[in-house]
């Protein structure tokens, strides 16, 4: 009969093992500190430059549970197969599914690059169907239309038009008023866009007098107790304005054709920056060989054999070539911007697959000490001579018949009510303490993923292979093995995984390396093609305060003098005669307030001037009266009556102790 | 006589054609498909000695597709970028003849021909002075000084990193 090892000195790991056990230990735990002393040298470009998301952020806060949770569970669990199970389970990554049938190192190779070039082309089919790739401007302004819409928003001869657009306040319900058949027939004649019915007052078939909205405008200051800061409205504008291109994802519409592009800021006020210049398509000379070929062939497949830096170049060649670049030089950069997104997805996938090394590396360490602690109980001569003699304890032959499985070493008994002792592992299990120590040493296990699942539903899910306890010297033998068995399997596991992922990171950090340096420079690139060709400059708050001060002065002078000849009458159509020009170098901005957006303004006003609320009721009775006289006198243009004029007499002077009061307050420039 | 096509030209010559040769041409097949093929198919945009190529590269893939020309060209000799058989075919002295050979190929729709040509045009860019184009291609250069300072200074930073 088979006699147990009871003896002291192998009741604690041999000093030769315990060596080597914490060797491996030291070295798996200097390889985790150097991947983390790695992550935090960001030596990736994306590392450096690309955020993490909400969800790689979760999933790294999850495995670094992960390895406290196995960090900290006692050596001795490892031996249950439960938690063993639950433990390596959170381990199978849907994408391992694809390494199930792997056994072999040039199998693997091949599945990971098939992988891989799955994974760059759905990226390719995708970012393909995505016109805007690597912006944040909700698709809002599509990539093919940049030129024209940057010729019009940075046109030196433009019109800036400002509106309130009233019809989406909560009190539009409350003061609009249906038009009657006269002015619905009135409507119906009008060829004017809708943006131009805002002006007029009338929103979908309704009209609204300024009056009331500007009553429901002080009603809602008060509310908020005169909290409105013009400021922040103008600065709002200001960075239209000035830096258009920063605020696509605000474009709410443009129209080429109309030479308009529509932008949307707080508080409902709309602003359309309208070029006043029409571009000239320039064109080859005549007696030109290119002048044969149609545009559309020369952007599309011509541009498109050319790398970005001779589509750059071409542009010195004529005017001609300088528009078809500055139009279509995003097509042939699309490679590029392609490249980036899968260069990024790269580093991310990397950056997981790390994360995952550092918790499975922490895991297959668990499990070998547990290996070797059990190894240093079991009596191996003894073990050796029993086997010799042809073994007749089925407890004992049961866990070494499926190792020989889990070895590869016999195909025969793969299922546990196979088990009967007939089959003879006599040869087979001779010397079976190094035929273990060398599957420890293994890198590529005999069985694929997929073997070693099925071992696991047909033998060692088995209530037999099922055993709880803890390790020490007086477990049985067969117990030891038993518990050997499910570590043996497990560590297996780990040790698959671990090969197949430091397979998919070698491969993925050549990658990232051929791609990675190329992205500063792509990066670069576009930055600087945007700057030259769109002249998109960078914002740069602290650069541009003068200019800035100049601008939001010019626009404060601007909306002061509006509010000074406020004219309530609904006919008055401000399209026409812009109420003030901004000019900054040689480029002049035409600037249009809306009725509604001017009562915005008033409302600041009053807002600041609290007492304003108090003589507004009687004003109001005023401008009313005005506006009745107004509208009985065929729609003059002009405010004429006497009222009116009295009315604009008392603004004028609290507009000048306005001003007067703005001058002592604001800051001003040199 | 069913496998065969007859094709009319601009200049009135009337070429015979294998009829799988001339269904290379996506507009030749499809009329095909519409019409049959026993009547000529005049084809009023092609002169003869320009279809005559056209069929010569058909020829050439009568029983392949070539693959996909990569982009950008990675070289400025298309042998290294093409099939040698494709870039001893398109190895055109004659510019014109090649610019001819691009419409034809862009209004038959033989999209790997008009690739191909393509290909060839951007490799007479490629690489190229401002100067050397305008030669290559006749173009004037209708930029003012000024103009063309401004862009020599905007792209030293893409020459030096090309």
């Amino acid at each position: 009969m088979f006699q147990q090892n009871n003896g002291q000195d192998n009741q604690e790991p041999n000093p030769q093992q315990q060596q080597n056990n914490s060797q491996d230990a030291e070295q798996i735990q200097n390889e985790n500190q150097d991947i983390q002393h790695n992550q935090n040298q960001q030596q990736n470009y994306f590392w450096r430059n690309v955020p993490y998301s909400e969800f790689q952020l979760s999933q790294k806060n999850q495995i670094k549970g992960l390895i406290s949770v196995i960090e900290e569970t006692p050596n001795d669990r490892f031996i249950h197969r439960q938690f063993l199970e639950k433990t390596c389970n959170k381990f199978q990554q849907k994408f391992l599914d694809d390494y199930e049938d792997v056994r072999t190192f040039e199998q693997l190779h091949q599945i990971i690059q098939k992988n891989y070039n799955n994974r760059k082309q759905l990226y390719e089919s995708q970012l393909d169907a995505i016109p805007n790739l690597i912006h944040d401007w909700d698709d809002k302004v599509k990539s093919s239309k940049l030129y024209q819409i940057m010729k019009i928003v940075k046109s030196p001869n433009r019109s800036l038009y400002i509106s309130k657009d009233i019809s989406k306040e909560v009190y539009f319900d409350e003061i609009k008023q249906n038009l009657n058949s006269k002015e619905l027939e009135q409507l119906n004649n009008l060829n004017d866009s809708q943006e131009t019915l805002k002006w007029l007052g009338i929103f979908n078939n309704f009209k609204v007098k300024p009056i009331q909205v500007l009553n429901q405008q002080m009603n809602i200051a008060k509310q908020h107790e005169f909290k409105n800061d013009e400021n922040q409205v103008f600065f709002e504008i200001y960075k239209i304005f000035a830096f258009p291109y920063l605020y696509f994802n605000q474009c709410f519409k443009y129209d080429i054709e109309a030479q308009s592009v529509h932008f949307q800021i707080p508080r409902n006020i709309n602003i359309e920056i309208k070029s006043n210049e029409r571009e000239q398509i320039p064109l080859l000379n005549e007696d030109s060989l290119m002048s044969t070929i149609p545009s559309y062939i020369f952007q599309s497949n011509i541009l498109s054999f050319l790398g970005i830096i001779d589509i750059f170049k071409l542009r010195i060649v004529c005017r001609y070539f300088k528009t078809m670049v500055e139009k279509y030089w995003y097509i042939p950069y699309k490679k590029e911007i392609i490249e980036y997104e899968i260069a990024k997805d790269l580093a991310h996938q990397y950056e997981t697959l790390k994360n995952f090394q550092i918790a499975a590396g922490t895991l297959k360490q668990k499990l070998r000490t547990c290996i070797d602690m059990i190894m240093n109980f079991i009596n191996w001569d003894d073990l050796h001579q029993q086997i010799e003699a042809g073994l007749n304890d089925i407890e004992i032959y049961r866990p070494l018949i499926m190792m020989l499985r889990l070895f590869n070493k016999q195909q025969t008994i793969c299922h546990s009510f196979e088990i009967n002792g007939q089959f003879s592992i006599t040869e087979l299990a001779k010397d079976i303490k190094q035929q273990i120590l060398d599957y420890l040493n293994l890198q590529f296990l005999p069985l694929s993923y997929k073997q070693m699942k099925q071992l696991q539903q047909s033998a060692l899910s088995a209530p037999e292979f099922n055993i709880v306890g803890l390790i020490h010297p007086e477990v049985n033998l067969n117990q030891l093995l038993t518990f050997l068995l499910q570590a043996l399997y497990f560590h297996g596991w780990m040790v698959q995984t671990i090969t197949i992922q430091d397979e998919i990171l070698k491969k993925r950090k050549k990658e990232l390396q051929i791609i990675d340096q190329k992205q500063i420079y792509n990066q670069n690139f576009l930055k600087l093609a945007y700057k030259y060709i769109y002249n998109m400059n960078e914002f740069q708050p602290s650069k541009d305060t003068e200019e800035q001060i100049q601008i939001m002065i010019k626009l404060s002078q601007i909306s002061q003098e509006a509010l000074k000849h406020l004219n309530f009458s609904p006919n008055r159509n401000y399209l026409n005669n812009p109420l003030g020009v901004i000019q900054l170098n040689n480029d002049i901005t035409k600037i249009h307030l809306d009725i509604f957006f001017q009562i915005e303004l008033l409302t600041y006003v009053c807002s600041r001037q609290k007492f304003y609320l108090d003589d507004l009721e009687d004003e109001n009775q005023d401008i009313q009266f005005t506006q009745e006289n107004n509208n009985n006198t065929n729609n003059s243009e002009e405010p004429n009556s006497h009222n009116q004029e009295r009315v604009e007499e008392d603004k004028e002077q609290n507009y000048q102790e306005e001003e007067k009061s703005m001058k002592q307050n604001d800051p001003q420039p040199d | 006589m069913e496998n065969k096509v007859k094709l009319s030209t601009q200049d009135g010559v009337i070429i015979e054609v294998d009829k799988d040769v001339a269904c290379k041409s996506h507009l030749i097949n499809t009329i095909i498909d519409d019409t049959g093929s026993e009547e000529e198919i005049p084809l009023p945009n092609v002169k003869s000695s320009i279809l005559k190529k056209v069929i010569q590269y058909c020829e050439l893939h009568r029983n392949d597709s070539p693959p996909e020309i990569e982009k950008p060209l990675r070289s400025n000799n298309l042998s290294d970028c093409v099939e040698q058989k494709d870039a001893d075919f398109i190895d055109i002295p004659n510019l014109e003849e090649l610019f001819d050979i691009i419409l034809a190929a862009n209004y038959l729709d033989i999209k790997s021909l008009l690739d191909l040509s393509c290909a060839k045009v951007a490799t007479y860019i490629k690489g190229k002075t401002p100067e050397e184009i305008r030669k290559t291609f006749n173009i004037q250069n209708d930029l003012t000084q000024e103009e063309e300072q401004q862009i020599r200074e905007e792209n030293k930073w893409a020459e030096e990193t090309s």
